[in-house]
């Protein structure tokens, strides 16, 4: 089911009298219930208007965007949806009590139910000790697990986090990602905005990459990370011989560490290699599709797309 | 419940930000100073009164110096009106600008909270602690006058009930300003310039008769018809607390109505600004 869907989604935002910026270009996006989505893009790319708008902070200039089936600018869908702004500033008039008290508040809880979802959510992101005091007071890494916390108060269908680990030590960054599996655990949906490609590519099921407002690719963390054609075979005891014939056959072939890195035309060319090295009485450990990380796809794509651009 | 959440919220905020206490300070100290500032005695019909650093007292009918005090309640409330309203204005002028800080606002409109409930919200939690205030200066004023002379003159009351207006329509154009323009900076010279030209423009009529130009004769009477009566609004509050006829009452619902449509238009403007 999808909670999320956006159809031509187009923003322009206004820069003195006539001019006018396109943050967003007909973005179609649909977000499957229970899935970890991460949204990525350079700076500038539009993520934080494509959130806003999906949380009817930011109006869109055309096209459509529904959460749960119900336009987005229906404040009461907000009931099922939890978010954690980027550089988020709580009233620093009050302690971190006060603040998930007023935001449960706010998504219209019961006085028991907040309070016993303070006191589970504050342990939960180890917050308890600092509950009485006051905001100004609490550091980035500190605000930043508060933040989650009122996030997760309403215990929302659907969390949006922009940045959620930012100003957090890298002990507090495990923590808040085991928290966000536990969501999806639960069967929570979890939108992602983040420019820590590592930490989308631990957590996200699925991804959506922007840059200038265009929506330039989306898909399973596998089928973008997955390097086409090339393949990784662990074998021991392959001699500078069969190297050298099986670099006949392939594109490209790299060994190390027993691993047999080999890029190939088609699986039928892998099935070749494999018969080579098998005739050769060599044990085949595994073959398995080499991968390569998030950031490098995402840099390659970036620069690809952006090389495309100069030259028209 | 959810504009509930945002009123206590603004009450937080005004303490937190110690407006609370110092409006709640300026009023106590108003009431002191009037509790110190003469001393009357007495005895029958008869009464003697004594200033501050006065070496004798003055002796005259009670009912004389009742109508003295009926006068000076009078002058009392347009002072609290003026003086209660400009430093009204500066307490709360930062509230909405702040609330509508980056990061900060956001926090605030991802709730299932409508935008007018919002702006309804803020409206109210900073109504009600500047009311909070007016009435206690007022009701402690009028307690010190009643106990010190016997004048328990509940008109004097009212005065709270118009101050409490005013400053509910001048609230209604500062949210319109710190909406547009989210700088408190702003919103306080805006107010203050309209309530400051209120007088003059109260006397249109008189300097425009030096001039023939109808173009500003008409901007002249367009912005006194959209501006608060703040001018006549001190002669119904003084006849008022006095006693005295108020011919008319036009200009009380010239001011709620002026109130009622800047509220409704800054919430149309809010209603459908980018966050």
């Amino acid at each position: 089911m999808k909670i999320i869907e956006t159809n031509g989604l187009t923003k322009d935002f206004r820069m003195g009298i006539r001019g006018k910026v396109r943050a967003l270009e007909e973005v179609d996006l649909a977000v499957e219930e229970g899935e970890v989505f991460g949204l990525l893009g350079p700076n500038g790319a539009g993520k934080t208007t494509l959130v806003k708008i999906l949380l009817g902070l930011t109006f869109p200039t055309r096209g459509k965007a529904t959460i749960f089936g119900s336009d987005v600018n229906d404040f009461r869908v907000r009931s099922r949806v939890g978010y954690l702004p980027e550089n988020h500033s709580f009233p620093q008039y009050l302690n971190g009590g006060q603040v998930m008290d007023l935001f449960g508040q706010m998504s219209g809880l019961e006085k028991k139910i907040r309070k016993e979802k303070t006191i589970e959510l504050l342990k939960k992101m180890k917050m308890d000790q600092w509950a009485k005091m006051k905001m100004r007071n609490y550091s980035k890494g500190m605000a930043q697990r508060l933040g989650l916390a009122q996030a997760m108060l309403n215990d929302p269908d659907i969390i949006f986090l922009d940045e959620p680990t930012d100003g957090v030590d890298p002990i507090g960054r495990q923590e808040i990602r085991s928290v966000l599996l536990d969501l999806r655990k639960k069967g929570k949906t979890i939108f992602l905005n983040s420019h820590l490609l590592s930490e989308i590519e631990m957590v996200c099921d699925r991804v959506a990459i922007l840059d200038k407002g265009r929506l330039v690719a989306q898909g399973k963390m596998d089928e973008l990370t997955n390097d086409v054609n090339r393949y990784r075979i662990r074998c021991r005891g392959m001699g500078p011989e069969l190297l050298g014939a099986i670099g006949r056959m392939t594109l490209s072939r790299n060994m190390e560490d027993g691993r047999l890195d080999i890029k190939v035309e088609s699986v039928g060319q892998l099935n070749q290699v494999i018969d080579v090295i098998r005739k050769e009485g060599l044990l085949i450990e595994s073959v398995e599709p080499a991968r390569r990380s998030l950031e490098s796809y995402f840099i390659d794509l970036i620069k690809d797309i952006r090389g495309e651009g100069e030259k028209k | 419940m959810k504009t509930w959440a945002i009123i206590e919220d603004t009450f937080r905020e005004c303490l937190g930000k110690k407006i609370l206490v110092g409006f709640f300070g300026l009023s106590t100290l108003l009431i002191l100073a009037l509790t110190f500032l003469f001393n009357v005695d007495i005895a029958g019909s008869q009464a003697a009164i004594s200033f501050l650093f006065d070496k004798g007292a003055k002796d005259l009918e009670l009912s004389k110096l009742q109508e003295v005090f009926l006068q000076l309640e009078g002058s009392f409330a347009v002072v609290l009106l003026t003086a209660g309203l400009f430093l009204s204005i500066f307490a709360t002028a930062d509230l909405v600008p702040s609330i509508l800080q980056k990061g900060r606002i956001d926090l605030y409109l991802a709730r299932p909270v409508s935008r007018p409930q919002f702006l309804l919200g803020k409206f109210l939690g900073s109504l009600t602690m500047v009311s909070v205030n007016i009435v206690y200066a007022i009701v402690g004023i009028w307690l010190v006058i009643g106990i010190k002379i016997g004048l328990w003159n509940p008109r004097f009351l009212f005065a709270s009930l118009a101050i409490i207006v005013m400053f509910a329509v001048y609230y209604a154009i500062m949210l319109l300003v710190g909406v547009l323009t989210q700088s408190a900076a702003i919103t306080v010279m805006v107010t203050y310039v309209i309530i400051v030209i209120n007088p003059l423009l109260y006397k249109k009529d008189t300097f425009l008769l030096l001039t023939d130009n109808k173009i500003l004769k008409f901007t002249v009477d367009l912005i006194y018809q959209i501006s608060p009566r703040y001018s006549q609004m001190i002669g119904i509050i003084n006849k008022l607390v006095q006693g005295k006829p108020v011919e008319s009452w036009v200009p009380v619902l010239a001011n709620l109505l002026i109130g009622l449509v800047v509220f409704s238009l800054t919430v149309q403007i809010f209603s459908r600004k980018d966050y």
